[in-house]
Formats: C-alpha cells, sequence, structure tokens
C-alpha cells in the first residue's frame, strides 16, 4: 500500500461528511422554488422583518456575551497567573469543571432564581425589598447565562497567556520608569492581546451558535438558530431554502469571526522565557478584594450546577417546583428512563473512540507534512466544522444523508457522524501540539531498527502523546455528551440522548422536571469523571511549573 | 568489496539542486567521512543512502544491489542522530533491545548487555535516557545502532550537540569501536578536526558536489581546490608569476620570497599559506613587509592577522606584537593548488 | 491495511452492527407531545394489560416537530402510533395515518368518518392571567383584549404556524370574531416561539395575560401557581385531541391496540384524574373544579378552514397581518 492511501482515504472520507454537507446547503440557499438557481431566498430571507431581526439579535447577542465573559475573564486570569492568590489551584480546577456544562442548564437553572416568579425574586419581594428588575427573562437573561457559561473557558486561555514569558519585558518597564498600571496597559494587556481576541471570539461563537439558551431564557426574543430549527423543524409553512439561507450566513460570519481571531494571533510577539514567572504577593486589602472578586465569579458559574442538584431532589407538580425535599425523581428516572443514559454514553463512547483514532491519524499527517497539500487540505477539512453551528451541520447532514440511498436520517450512524465531525478539531488540535513535541529522528531511528512506519507509530509516537490523547479524548466525549443543537434534529427511535430527553422535558410544561434535573445531575457525573483525569494531568503540569 | 556504492545521485528541493551527479564508493570496514560547510548537501547524502529521502537521479547499492526500492526499515542500517532520538518512553535496555526484538532474534538481552559493554555503559540497562548526560546518551546512540550489525553505519553530526572536550573523547570512541569492530560506516560531520582524526577517506562537498576525495593526508596536504585548502585553516592564497625559482611575482606586482623551491619561471600558480606556514621578522628594507592589524592569543601561540600589499595574511607567532606594528613576512611552506580546470 | 484503519472499521461496524440490532427490535414505538406525567400512568397500565408488548415511548415538544418527525420517517416509519395534537393536525396528513377502526371510536363525541384520527381529548383554550402580574379589572371576553383601550399589558400567543395551540386560538378568533379583531388585537400580542415559552411566560409571571390549555391551567392553578383562570363569554376556542397509527407500522396490531386503549374508559380516568384533561368519551364527567361543557361557549371550527385552509390562514397571518402590524 502506498504511504498516501490511507491519508487519502480519511481525506475522502471527511470531505464526505465535513465538506459535501455543506456545500449541499450553500447550493440549497441558491436554489428558487423550482429548483433552479436563483436569489430568490436570499430575497425573501431579507425582505422578511422576522429573519432580518433574527440576524440582528444574533448578532448583538454574541457581541455582548463575548464582551461580557472577556471583561469577567480578563481579571479573573490576569489575577490567577501573576498573583499568589489563595486557593488558586482550586479556583482553576472550578474553572475547568464549569467548561463542562450542557449548554441549556445555565438558563434552566437562572429563570427558576431570577425570573418573575424566581426564588431569589420572591424572596426579595417577600422580605419588602424591591427587586432590581422584573425578570432575568429576555435578551439580558441570554447574555447573563452565556457569558457565565463560557467565561471560564475564557479564563483559562488567558491564564496560559498571562503565565507566558518571564516577566522580564514588565521589569524592564518597571525600570524605565513606568508606573504598575502603565505597565499592565501599554505592556501586559497588548501582549495578551492575541489570546483575549480568541477567548473572545470563542464566547461569542458560542453565544451566536447557541440554540438551547435563548428558547429557554430568551422569552421569544428571536435568533438565528432558533428561527432556523423552526424553519426545518415545524410542520406547516416549512422553507427548507430559508434555513439554508439562514445556515450560509451563520456559518459565513462565525468564519468572519474566526478571520479577525487568525489575524490578531498573527500579531503575536514571541515573549522571551528564559525561567519561570513568578507569582507576586498581594497587600491584604487586595488579597481580600480578589480573593471575593474570584469567589464571586466561580460562585455565579456555579450556581446552575447547584441548582440543578439541589432540586433534581426536590418534589415537582405539574412541572412546579414543590420546596419538599424526595428521592422521587432518581427513582423515576431508574425505573423509566435510563435508556438515554445508555444510548448517551453508547453513542459518545463510539463517537470519541472513532474523534481520538482519526484525530490521532491526522494530527500526525498534519504534523508531518510529508506531502503538505495533503496536510493543508486535511487540516483545513477538520477544521471547518469549529465555525459550523451544530443546527448548521445538522441540516447539512439531513440534506445530504437522509434521503435514499443513504437513508441515514435518524440513525445513530448520523449522530455519531455528526459527535465526530464536531468535535474532530478539538481532539486533533490537542493531539498535534504534543506530537509536534516528538522529533522525527525518533520515528527515523524506528525505522533504521527495523520498525515499519505504522509500527514505528503505534509504538514510538503515539506512546509519548498519551497524555494529550487522554485530554482530547475527556473533552471530546464530555462535549459529545452535552451536545444539543445538532442532536436534537437528528435524531430519531431508539437513539433518544439524555441530552434530548433533558431538553424535551424543558420545554414540555407540567413535565416532570424533577427526573430532568435528576437526569442532568446524571450528566453532570458522567461529564465530571473524565474531566477530573484531565485536570489531574493538567494539574499535574501545574504543579511541576509551580 | 564496496559496501556502499552511490552511483550519479542528483537531489532538488523545490527547485534548488541540493546534490549534483554524487559519486562515492565506500569500502567495506572502511568509515568515510563526508567533510563540508552547512548546506553543502551531505546531510541529504546521508539521508538518500538511509532511504529517508528519494534520489532525484542515480542510484544507492548496498553490496552491488540497486536498494532504490528498499524501504529503510528494510535496509539494515544502523544511524546516529545528531540529538540522538533516544525514545524517551523506553528504558535505555529497551532503546538498545528494540530493533533487535523486531528481528525476533534470540538472546536479546544478551546483546543489549554486550553493547552497552562496548560502549561504557554495562549495567545502565534500566537509566531512563533523560536521566543521562548528553554523552552517554549518545553512546547509547551508538550502541543502539551497532547491536544490529548493520551493514552499514550512518552518523549524521553525531558529536555536534557536545561539548568541545567530550567532542575529543567521543571521536577516539567511535575510531576505537570502528577499528575493533571493523564496521562500515558513513559519517558527517562540519568539523574538520574531526574528520582528519577518525576518517579512512574523506569526502570534502561543496555546494552538492563532492569537490575532494582521498584519505586525510590527500585532503590535507594535496588539496586541489581552493575550497578544500581554505576548509582546514585560515589559508591565504596567493595569485601570481614565479619570477625566480624560489620568488614569485603577485598579480599587484609586490615580489614574495619563498623558502622552498616554486619551480620554472614564467609560470602562473596558486599558492595556499597556512598560518604556521608564515614567518614574521623585524621590519627590513627589500621585504615583503606587513602590517599588524590584530593579535589573537591562543594560548602555547598567538595568531596575528595582518595585511601586506592588500592581502590579508594570518601567521603563527611566538612573541607579542602590537596592532601597527610593521613586520617583514617569509612564506616558509606553501602548497601549490593544482591549475583550475 | 494498518491497525488504526481496522480500529476505524471495527468501530464504524460495531455502530452499524448495533444499529440493526436496535432497529429489528420489536417494541411498538409511540410519538407522543405528551409528557411522562400523563403518558407514565397511562402506559403503565397498558403495559399490565398488555404484557406481551414492549413499549417505547419519545416525547417530542410540539404538535409541529411531531408530524415534520414523522413525515420525515414516512416510507420507513419508526413509529406505531402518535398521540397528542389537534384533529386538524391529524386531519391535515391522511397520507401519514392509516384508517384503522376502533372498537371504542364510537364512544367518543368525535368521530373521523375515515378512522385516521381517534379523539382522545377535549383541549380548551382559555385565557390566564397572572394575579401577582395583573392590576386591575380581569378581562371577560376576547374582544376586551382587542380593544384600542386595553391596558392590561401583552397577551403572550405563540406563532401559530409552529405551535398548534396557537394555531387552535388563531383560527376560533378567526371564525367567530373575524380578521378585524384579530388585526386589532396583533398590536397587543407578545408573539413567541412555541406552546411552551406561551404558556410558562404567564405561570412565571413574565407577562399578565395570555392563552393556555385549560388542563396545564388548572394543574398549575392547584399546584398553587396564582393563576386565574378565564373562560371568554365571547367563545372559546377548543381542539379535539387525537391519536392515530401510522400508515405503513412495523406493528399495526399491537398499534391498534395501543390507540383503542388510550380512548378506553380506564385511560380516559386517568387522564382525567392526573392531568385534568376534558375526556372525549360522552360517557366520562369532566376534571375536578372545572366547568362543564354546558356552561362553556365553545367556538365550532369551520372543518375546511381547519385542516385544507391551515396553511392560508397562517400564511394570511404571517405575511398581512404581522406586515400591516409592523408598519
Amino acid at each position: 500500500m502506498s504511504r498516501r492511501a490511507l491519508p487519502l482515504a480519511v481525506l475522502a472520507l471527511l470531505s464526505l461528511f465535513i465538506l459535501v454537507p455543506q456545500l449541499r446547503v450553500l447550493v440549497a440557499a441558491f436554489t428558487g422554488p423550482a429548483g433552479d438557481p436563483s436569489l430568490a431566498p436570499w430575497q425573501e430571507f431579507f425582505g422578511d422583518a422576522r429573519f432580518r431581526e433574527a440576524l440582528l439579535h444574533s448578532l448583538w447577542l454574541a457581541l455582548a456575551t463575548g464582551l461580557g465573559a472577556t471583561l469577567v475573564a480578563v481579571p479573573t486570569a490576569y489575577l490567577l497567573a501573576r498573583y499568589e492568590v489563595p486557593g488558586r489551584a482550586w479556583f482553576l480546577e472550578l474553572a475547568t469543571m464549569t467548561t463542562a456544562s450542557p449548554p441549556f442548564l445555565g438558563a434552566y437553572a437562572w429563570v427558576l432564581l431570577l425570573g418573575a416568579s424566581g426564588v431569589v425574586m420572591r424572596g426579595l419581594r417577600a422580605a419588602g425589598l424591591g427587586t432590581p428588575f422584573r425578570s432575568i427573562v429576555g435578551p439580558g437573561g441570554i447574555v447573563w447565562v452565556g457569558v457565565w457559561f463560557t467565561a471560564a473557558s475564557v479564563v483559562l486561555i488567558l491564564h496560559d497567556a498571562f503565565r507566558a514569558g518571564d516577566g522580564s519585558l514588565e521589569e524592564a518597564a518597571a525600570m524605565a520608569g513606568a508606573s504598575r498600571r502603565r505597565t499592565l496597559t501599554s505592556i501586559t494587556l497588548p501582549l495578551a492581546l492575541p489570546a483575549i481576541g480568541t477567548g473572545f471570539y470563542l464566547a461569542a461563537l458560542q453565544a451566536f451558535a447557541d440554540f438551547g439558551t435563548p428558547k429557554l431564557i430568551g422569552g421569544g426574543y428571536t435568533t438565528l438558530p432558533v428561527a432556523l430549527y423552526y424553519e426545518f423543524l415545524s410542520e406547516v409553512q416549512r422553507r427548507p431554502a430559508m434555513a439554508a439561507v439562514a445556515c450560509v450566513l451563520m456559518a459565513a460570519l462565525s468564519a468572519a469571526g474566526l478571520g479577525f481571531q487568525r489575524w490578531l494571533v498573527s500579531k503575536t510577539y514571541p515573549q522571551p522565557s528564559t525561567r519561570q514567572r513568578v507569582r507576586l504577593p498581594l497587600g491584604p486589602l487586595a488579597r481580600r478584594l480578589g480573593v471575593g472578586f474570584l469567589s464571586l465569579s466561580a460562585f455565579l458559574s456555579l450556581v446552575p450546577h447547584a441548582v440543578v442538584v439541589l432540586t433534581s431532589f426536590m418534589t415537582w407538580r405539574a412541572g412546579v417546583l414543590q420546596w419538599t425535599p424526595t428521592l422521587e425523581n432518581y427513582r423515576r428516572l431508574w425505573s423509566e428512563s435510563w435508556a438515554p443514559i445508555g444510548v448517551s454514553l453508547v453513542l459518545s463512547g463510539i463517537g470519541t473512540a472513532i474523534a481520538v483514532a482519526l484525530g490521532a491519524a491526522a494530527a500526525y499527517w498534519i504534523v508531518r507534512r510529508r506531502t503538505p497539500l495533503l496536510s493543508a487540505l486535511l487540516n483545513n477539512l477538520i477544521m471547518l466544522p469549529s465555525v459550523i453551528p451544530g443546527t448548521v451541520l445538522a441540516i447539512g447532514l439531513l440534506l445530504t444523508f437522509g434521503a435514499p440511498p443513504w437513508a441515514l436520517a435518524g440513525t445513530a450512524t448520523i449522530l455519531v457522524v455528526a459527535y465526530v465531525v464536531r468535535r474532530l478539531a478539538y481532539v486533533t488540535k490537542a493531539v498535534e501540539t504534543a506530537m509536534a513535541r516528538v522529533p522525527v529522528a525518533q520515528e527515523e531511528a524506528a525505522w533504521a531498527s527495523g520498525a515499519t512506519p505504522p509500527r514505528a507509530f503505534f509504538e514510538i509516537v503515539l506512546p509519548q502523546v498519551r497524555g494529550a490523547l487522554g485530554a482530547g479524548a475527556a473533552s471530546g466525549f464530555l462535549q459529545m455528551m452535552t451536545e444539543v443543537s445538532a442532536t436534537v434534529m437528528l435524531y430519531a427511535v431508539p437513539w433518544v440522548t439524555m441530552t434530548v430527553v433533558i431538553f424535551t422535558y424543558a420545554l414540555q410544561p407540567g413535565s416532570p422536571f424533577g427526573v430532568a434535573s435528576a437526569m442532568t445531575t446524571v450528566l453532570l457525573v458522567c461529564i465530571w469523571v473524565p474531566l477530573r483525569l484531565v485536570s489531574r494531568h493538567t494539574t499535574a503540569r501545574e504543579q511541576r511549573a509551580p | 568489496m564496496t559496501a556502499v556504492h552511490v552511483h550519479g545521485v542528483s537531489k532538488s528541493f523545490g527547485g534548488r539542486a541540493v546534490l549534483q551527479g554524487i559519486e562515492l564508493e565506500v569500502a567495506s570496514g572502511t568509515l568515510v567521512t563526508l567533510l563540508g560547510p552547512s548546506g553543502c548537501g551531505k546531510t541529504t547524502l546521508l539521508r538518500i543512502v538511509a532511504g529517508f529521502e528519494h534520489a532525484d537521479r542515480g542510484a544507492v547499492r548496498f553490496g552491488g544491489v540497486d536498494v532504490a526500492k528498499v524501504p529503510t526499515w528494510e535496509r539494515g542500517i544502523g544511524f546516529v542522530f545528531q540529538n540522538y532520538a533516544l525514545w524517551p518512553h523506553l528504558t535505555v535496555g529497551e532503546n538498545v533491545a528494540y530493533g533487535l526484538r523486531l528481528q525476533k532474534r534470540p538472546g536479546v538481552e544478551k546483546a543489549v548487555q554486550e553493547a552497552l559493554a562496548r560502549v561504557g555503559l554495562a549495567g545502565r540497562e534500566d537509566a531512563q535516557p533523560g536521566t543521562l548526560s548528553g554523552g552517554q546518551q549518545q553512546r547509547v546512540s551508538l550502541a543502539r545502532a551497532l547491536a544490529l550489525n548493520p551493514r552499514v553505519l550512518l552518523l549524521d553530526e553525531p558529536l555536534s550537540n557536545l561539548d568541545a572536550s567530550l567532542r575529543v573523547e567521543m571521536r577516539r570512541e567511535v575510531r576505537r569501536l570502528q577499528s575493533e569492530l571493523g564496521f562500515t560506516a558513513l559519517y558527517v560531520t562540519h568539523d574538520q578536526d574531526e574528520a582528519l582524526e577518525i576518517s579512512d577517506v574523506i569526502a570534502v562537498m561543496n555546494r552538492g558536489v563532492i569537490e575532494q576525495l582521498g584519505t586525510p593526508e590527500d585532503i590535507y596536504f594535496r588539496p586541489r581546490t581552493e575550497f578544500v585548502a581554505a576548509f582546514f585553516g585560515e589559508v591565504t592564497f596567493l595569485r601570481g608569476q614565479v619570477v625566480a625559482e624560489r620568488a614569485l611575482t603577485l598579480s599587484g606586482g609586490q615580489r614574495v620570497e619563498t623558502t622552498a623551491p616554486l619551480g620554472a619561471p614564467g609560470r602562473s600558480v596558486v599558492l595556499a599559506v597556512r598560518p604556521a606556514d608564515v614567518r614574521l621578522g623585524p621590519a627590513t628594507n627589500g621585504g615583503w613587509v606587513g602590517t599588524v592589524e590584530q593579535v589573537f592569543f591562543l594560548g602555547g601561540r598567538r595568531l596575528v592577522r595582518l595585511t601586506a600589499a592588500g592581502l590579508t595574511l594570518h601567521a603563527h607567532h611566538p612573541v607579542p606584537l602590537r596592532p601597527g606594528d610593521q613586520v617583514d613576512v617569509t612564506i616558509a611552506q606553501h602548497l601549490e593548488l593544482p591549475p583550475a580546470t | 491495511m494498518t491497525s488504526l484503519g481496522r480500529l476505524v472499521l471495527a468501530l464504524l461496524a460495531l455502530a452499524a452492527c448495533s444499529e440493526r440490532a436496535a432497529r429489528s427490535e420489536r417494541a411498538v414505538v409511540l410519538y407522543t407531545v405528551n409528557g411522562p406525567e400523563l403518558t407514565g400512568p397511562v402506559l403503565e397500565r397498558f403495559r399490565a394489560e398488555h404484557p406481551g408488548v414492549e413499549l417505547q415511548v419519545v416525547s417530542v415538544p410540539g404538535t409541529g416537530e411531531l408530524f415534520a418527525r414523522v413525515a420525515a420517517e414516512r416510507g420507513a416509519p419508526r413509529a406505531d402510533v402518535v398521540w397528542g395534537g389537534a384533529r386538524e393536525a391529524y386531519a391535515a396528513h391522511p397520507e401519514l395515518l392509516a384508517a384503522v377502526a376502533l372498537p371504542e371510536d364510537a364512544s367518543t363525541v368525535a368521530i373521523d368518518p375515515e378512522h385516521r384520527w381517534h379523539a382522545t381529548d377535549l383541549l380548551l383554550q382559555i385565557l390566564v392571567v397572572n394575579t401577582e402580574r395583573f392590576e386591575g379589572q380581569r378581562p371577560t371576553t376576547i374582544a376586551e383584549l382587542a380593544a384600542p383601550g386595553w391596558s392590561g399589558g401583552q397577551v403572550v400567543l405563540a406563532q401559530p404556524g409552529a405551535s398548534g395551540t396557537a394555531f387552535s386560538v388563531l383560527a376560533g378568533l378567526v371564525t367567530r370574531h373575524g380578521w378585524p379583531l384579530v388585526e386589532r388585537l396583533v398590536p397587543h400580542l407578545w408573539l413567541v416561539d412555541d406552546s411552551a415559552s406561551m404558556f410558562s411566560l404567564v405561570r412565571e409571571g413574565e407577562a399578565a395575560v395570555g392563552f393556555m390549555n385549560e388542563d396545564l391551567a388548572t394543574q398549575w392553578a392547584a399546584a398553587g401557581v396564582p393563576l386565574a383562570l378565564i373562560y371568554p363569554r365571547d367563545g372559546v376556542p377548543y381542539q379535539v385531541g387525537c391519536a392515530a397509527v401510522i400508515a405503513g407500522a412495523r406493528h399495526p396490531a399491537e398499534g391498534a391496540a395501543l390507540a383503542n386503549f388510550l380512548l378506553s374508559a380506564e385511560a380516559q380516568a386517568v387522564q382525567v384524574r392526573e392531568v385534568s384533561r376534558r375526556s372525549s368519551r360522552r360517557d366520562a364527567p369532566p376534571p375536578a373544579g372545572v366547568p362543564a361543557l354546558s356552561d362553556v361557549d365553545l367556538i365550532e371550527l369551520d372543518p375546511a378552514l381547519a385542516s385544507s385552509g391551515k396553511a392560508a390562514l397562517i400564511s394570511t397571518f404571517r405575511d398581512t397581518v404581522l406586515r400591516g402590524a409592523r408598519r
């Protein structure tokens, strides 16, 4: 077998499942009612005030969420990276844990607390105090939930950026007579700008593509993913061409965001790093303020988790929370709804295994660049889905593989395909970095010792990237477990996942949300276990480099 | 008998010719060195012999058999890398045993012990490569390659990452092993001292061609090109016409006396003069006068850089001189390069 | 072939195998828009009576999604029975539903002459106000909400194109009052994407007034939600909730047995008791605490408007009425 045959086969497979569906969406967006090439869908889209509104809403939500998350994350990450804060490792651990939560979790919990009849609001009113606002429901609520959902990931990115370098640039600025504040604004922040841009982009992208949060807490505030869902999945007046236009717009805007982020990253200056950056001590007042700020932001990030776990042990009557403790929800979960737990675990497990296998191979081909064109194609193909919202991806898959001869609609295969396609980029990037650190000479040494390239890959390269492979697998797994936006469009009997059940319950007024809370709690356990393993890995790294 | 025959090998990367029609024979049991500055193509040639790269034209033969279609892992070579390329997740013993296990040879353990003992690392089987010094790591790498009994051992600047004294010690070690075991080796280096000391044959490479192929004495004493001559130290080239048995006139008109005879007057010659060949004396009227530019103290001697008749010369000199001093220059010894073809 | 390639192939094969295994299973599949609070107790009894039938329940958030799903699976249906959603939605898709005469059909108040849909409940869309939120005189008619001087705040309604409940409201209003009332009402509406939001916004007090299904309003009021139920004197829209056997179902006999069971006195009694939903049976009493049907002015829909006129009604609303209001 030629050494290019396998990468070519993988390239073809990925093209089929990544590129073809998106091209199919693109074609649909330019197809008129009679099946002719036409701009009619675009005219119809922009002629409809509802869609124009949805587009503007989604854009402003994305920008506001990105800005909010950055404003929270910059001071948090700066404190953790540069100062001796008590409980630093603990705060980082919490941040890692919050990055792994189902996207709809925050919306549900915050409505329970800060909705017009939320617990906190009722309490404030009962105590005779006014409430600063009547309800969190609305666009403000979407942004609030989005900020606390994404801030933790941005903190982790920025923490690494603020740790980079050895501080000699700041010392030089201080010696040149710059005040602390001036050093911060003229040296530290500009150096971290690419990372800040990346964080902003990730938070904004998440908000832009989020489907569950606006639906649960938006109070009818139209957004593009929700409008898209109804254009595609409602029974009357379906206009797939409209949905396709929305898809193309979303993908194009996300890609434009990515372009901006790339441009910022290209402005990165390498920082001298000859020794470890030393964390500075804090004065007593600053120390108290810092810990207070960190605790508050950790608390706000973790509120949804606490609420859902708490309410899973409470009685619900006709979908209304009664404050009576019970284990009934778990009993019912066990007797009625255990199947989705299995389905989620199995599908995510298979998806993770495939993503890890493909990701490891792809990372290898991309890093080694033995055939540069092939490496570049593979890299771009794998990265493509990271700018495509889940809903859009699902529609592409349905348009392409829904009908015979594929007839994959509603199969487990199409769910696994969607999971792999959506998460392959993350796994690949995780492995790539580690693989780039394995010198080519080590492989050549194995060849010279008589090992064939596959054998050298498995016995020499793979064992050295085991950590990254595990981290990629764990994060891929938890992202697949919590996937909502593509799953709700693609699932069918019997492949009902935990997220589908939780989401359906959350949307059915009067349904026993206690069972959904219990299931969410089980889901959190399912994703925190692998995450513990990953964060132990990263904590170990932290400790090696104190 | 010829172990490795490189015949007419050419290679270019992205339109830039890296190797141009290389001819080279490595006789069994000899150590041949590819010597040249970085970018001369020596490493590419070695990697083509290893099968890591493929020649655009020409052939590589092992024992008379063309290996174009034989991949690295079937060529039966040993390869020692500049950065050791030990596998960090395996112990020293496992590193050495890896290839032996692949060949399913009996008595792997014993072979590993012997291989490590040979390089002075007996009993270090269970050490992690990362805990060894650079010199020890390169010994392990050498043991790993030699344990396989390769048809040819390929070494790519194996000592460049070591510090100077260790480098000298290690090259004697390599030479000792080579004479004891009698293996065939192709050795790449940019260090002329290393090449002179270690090699049976040296191939001096420049810009993708072999400038001169010969024994270390040949290369040192009978360089055929200015490049080869210049490669072994600060050489000055004197171009001119022989005007007397021991004198020539440089193209600038300056008359230069030599101690060694120059042959028939009237010839055009190019002489290569090394610092050890230049004698400096007190300035007298009528001699070739130079001006001291700079003096480098090298411990046992001084290296003096001077200009004379527009040329820059280097000379070894025992006593201190100061920049600006005027000295008489005589050429005690010289190498004559063959006329350029 | 390398071992990596083999691994990927093996995993794909594993996925395909488990897929086939799952597809060939014997389970009778029920798609329903009803939540587990109703499906749980009803199906528990069905399972007790039919121990040989394996049953799988899939909840779908709305009637729109339900029929989109069934339509998408046409040709290779995965579901055997659908349950929940209005008669009009069923009547609009005769090609998706099997014509099966059920023994219990005769006991219901509404009978499909073709026996494709089978009535399971009567669902009234009444007005509710959140008593904590609402101030002033509570309305007693829909006309009050459309009056120019209406000051009770925005009235929540879902997009009729996306929600079966909202469609029923719209169709009822057009039938009884005509488009002019709808046009006057639109400026006072808070339009949301789905019926779930429509209901929960009033429940949470996000909105003061809205339309709501009678059963849900009754349950919530009983669970302590501050809701007042209003049966408008100028007409109450209602739907006949249905179940049906899917055309080409893999388990037609078991499917028909299940659909028949849903109409039975036993199942209907559970429905009335557990979720306060009115029975479709002539012999069943109304749920506790709701007025008798004879005391309510129900709006009877023009059957043509309800089924074939549905798309036209929705596009008139969306394209003419809404745009007119925006302008």
